[in-house]
């Protein structure tokens, strides 16, 4: 055989290979995807509803028309920009389990640069209450950052309780300083008009955040699996010593992961509020930093895997939202189920491994 | 004992493919072959650890079937691992009394321990009390509690892989005597390695295998390196002896001088090492491992700080440098440990490949792509340069053999173009093909002025290769001795830290 066609051979052997590999990555997805699903007919049957017809009611009311399935799409915004955080900074070998903080960190700045701050010309004033919920996440993201990096402080300890610093400060602020006199304690003032995004569809809350957000998941894509940058942070996540060896400053990887990881985060808070609620409270961000955290993990820090997730997690939400209308089936089963599928997630590969050793064994391939 | 027709797949790959193997009472058999020829399968199989697919074993003429290591014990047989599986904590006693502890009124019985132990150990000639902490011993003497226990287990067949490979010269000789009084007490040694000279040191016979089968069983006494050598990589003129170049030595580029460290978690500390390198030389470091050569390439490439010392690279102050400017100043590193410092092994070819490239792309190009079309194209020259099989730049490199994955690390790292190359034990887990490439591509690099630092465990490298060697003791420079005046018994005591050697400069 000459050396071209040999050539020729192995890449083909090298696509087969590939395209097989992709091929048992989605089967792996929705493996875990069915055992979810199964679980759900199980407890919803548990509570004594036909599972089938309800499962149906929940899809429709999630997707069933242009208008649900705008409600359900402005819904998941903000879960998107706050997960695609999380997963850049595991991409980079940091937990940031500080989502959640940091979302109420940019809510805080957005809603105070919102009230204090114009009114201005609409697009200038969205820009200015973005950037302030962005700096506002990305400071204290990196701060963590800093103290893993160079002193070495566990940032899975130190994200997981800046959280109840940064909440229950928000908290303090809005009780005290911030509180609008005219209603009950624990919520600021409304924004100015100038800093909301404009509804796109009526009565939906599907604003054109939703461009911002398409912009930013493409760029986060871009700088994540493509660019230079992405590059040192995914060597350094991949392995620091590796990075280190060959010239990458691992600190100052860490460091601006986890700055561009919070600043995400800060900007999904924004959406709550220049987006949503237009005014702060102190149960604004309702856990989606949470969720964010697990989304990123069955994503397995992944971009376009983590998309995929969010999209899922959300029409899961939204139907458990509308299984609670039309039964009592409480909606935290989308909760349980996230859980379930985190388990199902992590123990895949070892049952794969099992059942293919007790099909060798029992069945051996003959010649194969 | 007997193997007949021992086949086993893992996937696609055919690890073994009707292997046939036997072995007779008192001998003691080696196995050679290159990475992946199929050694450790098969072993694992005999051990019981992994089944066959087909294939059948026989103990004194009775097929026999291992469902775990256990059955494999019950019929005799006994491994001693690479990485031996010893409780650091526990004494000589507990450690070989371990799952199978004598007992008293269903207490442990310390002192029928005891007397149990000391008769196997005094036949090995082991002379220490059974109640010593494990951990305070030395490997060599770890290696004999090791077999040991095998033997008390009622071990006979003793499986040993890569026996020497943690041993000095003098302690693998010792080794070998212990192993000879087995085979004469009727016992069968299997002995795994890729070391031929010991291999016609102990063996009574060797088998080869190349590809998961069995090329040739060979008497020892009948055969030499060249027809085994012949038979692993199924090429004839294989050159073992010292690789030729022709390089020209000019000035000092490398010079380090009174380095010292802190103490590492898994190596000795620096503690004085000093010696020069000019263009175009090769200085072989040689010494027991944990005796400080990890810390010194890592300390030359700038991963570890030195506490104090002088590091000069091509006359300037490098002491303080990073990793960064190191490498801009000309230093290329190949780290010991492919897997985690030398290779992102989950990533792709061309990411590991073209990380020298990338490193000095700053401001606002870090924002576009790293693995742009120039680099794409320049990794599949480099691919086929350095004949690295691969499926494509974008596999994953946790695909390739060990062979090809450190052609990538030593193409990289040559491509920059250094003026200082550090290798630390650049073949380990390399097969000899890509071995014969490396070392081409390192004589190249020193034919144009490339100064060479050589830190390897296997001496042999050493003595075809360097021009010099330093030998390490306990974290210090022991000698200096141009490769002429040195020879593997020198060596060897150099390295137990017997003698001081002399500087000859």
């Amino acid at each position: 055989m000459t050396i071209q066609s040999e050539a020729k051979n192995q890449s083909k052997i090298a696509k087969r290979i590939t395209s097989k590999l992709t091929a048992k990555k989605l089967f792996a997805s929705l493996f875990t995807l069915v055992i979810g699903l199964i679980i759900t007919i199980v407890l919803i049957q548990l509570q004594g509803y036909q599972a089938i017809p309800t499962m149906i009611e929940g899809l429709k009311y999630s997707l069933g028309d242009p208008t649900q399935i705008a409600r359900t799409l402005a819904w998941g915004l903000p879960l998107c920009v706050a997960s695609l955080g999380v997963a850049l900074a595991f991409r980079s070998g940091m937990f940031n389990l500080g989502a959640e903080g940091q979302i109420y960190a940019g809510a805080l700045a957005t809603a105070v640069a919102g009230i204090y701050i114009g009114p201005l010309f609409p697009g200038v004033h969205i820009a200015i209450v973005t950037l302030a919920g962005a700096a506002a996440g990305a400071l204290i993201a990196a701060g963590l950052g800093w103290l893993r990096a160079v002193w070495g402080v566990d940032e899975v300890l130190s994200t997981l309780l800046s959280n109840y610093i940064v909440i229950l400060f928000g908290a303090y602020l809005v009780t005290n300083q911030l509180r609008d006199p005219s209603r009950q304690s624990g919520t600021t003032r409304t924004v100015q008009d100038s800093s909301m995004f404009n509804e796109i569809m009526p009565k939906t809350g599907l604003t054109s955040a939703i461009y911002v957000v398409v912009a930013l998941a493409l760029a986060v894509w871009w700088l994540s699996e493509r660019s230079v940058i992405g590059y040192r942070w995914r060597m350094t996540g991949e392995s620091p010593s590796f990075a280190a060896a060959v010239g990458i400053n691992v600190k100052s990887a860490r460091i601006s992961s986890m700055a561009v990881s919070g600043a995400l985060a800060g900007i999904a808070g924004s959406l709550l509020v220049s987006a949503s609620q237009g005014r702060y409270w102190t149960e604004i961000g309702s856990g989606i930093g949470w969720d964010a955290v697990l989304i990123a993990l069955i994503g397995r820090a992944r971009i376009l895997p983590t998309l995929g997730w969010v999209a899922i997690y959300t029409v899961m939400r939204s139907s458990a939202r509308g299984i609670e209308q039309v039964s009592a089936v409480p909606a935290e089963l989308s909760l349980v189920l996230i859980a379930a599928i985190i388990v199902i997630a992590a123990a895949r590969p070892g049952v794969f491994t099992q059942v293919d050793q007790l099909r060798q064994r029992y069945f051996p391939r003959k010649g194969a | 004992m007997k193997m007949v027709g021992i086949t086993k797949h893992f996937g696609a790959v055919r690890a073994n493919d009707g292997i046939t193997f036997d072995l007779k009472p008192g001998e003691i058999h080696a196995l050679v072959g290159e990475n992946g020829a199929g050694k450790t399968t098969l072993m694992t199989i005999l051990y019981g650890m992994v089944l066959p697919d087909s294939g059948l074993i026989e103990i004194n003429g009775k097929p026999t079937k291992f469902e775990s290591p256990s059955d494999a014990i019950n019929s005799g047989i006994g491994m001693v691992h690479q990485h031996f599986m010893l409780v650091p904590s526990f004494s000589i006693a507990e450690n070989v009394m371990l799952g199978a502890e004598p007992k008293k009124m269903g207490l442990y019985d310390l002192q029928a321990a005891r007397t149990a132990v000391l008769e196997p150990m005094e036949r090995l000639g082991l002379k220490v009390d059974p109640s010593t902490i494990v951990g305070t011993l030395n490997v060599a003497s770890q290696q004999k509690i090791e077999i040991v226990k095998v033997i008390h287990r009622g071990a006979s067949i003793i499986i040993l892989d890569e026996p020497t490979a943690v041993l000095t010269p003098q302690e693998t000789d010792e080794l070998f005597v212990l192993l000879r009084n087995l085979a004469s007490d009727g016992r069968s040694i299997i002995f795994i390695s890729h070391k031929l000279q010991e291999v016609f040191a102990i063996a009574d016979r060797i088998t080869v295998l190349r590809n998961g089968k069995t090329i040739t069983t060979l008497d020892s006494h009948r055969t030499d390196a060249a027809e085994v050598v012949s038979a692993m990589t199924g090429r004839s003129n294989v050159n073992l002896g010292r690789v030729e170049r022709d390089a020209t030595r000019g000035e000092t580029v490398l010079s380090v001088q009174e380095v010292h460290t802190a103490k590492p978690a898994h190596d000795a500390a620096l503690n004085g090492v000093s010696f020069d390198v000019r263009a175009g030389e090769i200085l072989g470091i040689a010494g027991v491992e944990g005796n400080g050569q990890s810390v010194l390439a890592e300390t030359l490439i700038g991963t570890i700080a030195s506490t104090a010392g002088q590091i000069t690279v091509l006359g300037v102050d490098s002491t303080k440098s990073n990793v960064s400017r190191r490498r801009e100043a000309g230093v290329a590193f190949v780290s010991e440990d492919r897997q985690a410092e030398g290779l992102p092994i989950n990533s792709t070819v061309v990411e590991g490949m073209a990380a020298d490239r990338i490193r000095n792309i700053r401001g606002f190009l870090s924002f576009g792509s790293a693995v742009t079309a120039p680099i794409r194209s320049w990794s599949k020259d480099v691919i086929r340069r350095y004949e690295i099989k691969t499926a494509s730049e974008d596999a994953v490199l946790r695909q390739l053999s060990g062979g090809n994955q450190q052609k990538v690390v030593v193409a990289r790292e040559l491509e920059s173009v250094p003026s200082i190359l550090v290798l630390a034990q650049p073949t380990r887990g390399v097969d000899l093909g890509a071995i014969s490439l490396i070392y081409d591509e390192i004589v190249k690099a020193t034919e144009r002025g490339c100064a060479v630092v050589l830190i390897s465990a296997d001496l042999d490298e050493i003595l075809r290769l360097a021009d010099r060697v330093v030998v390490m003791y306990e974290g210090e420079s022991v000698s200096d001795q141009p490769i002429e005046v040195v020879n593997r018994e020198s060596l060897g005591l150099l390295m137990t830290g017997a003698q001081k050697g002399t500087n000859d400069e």
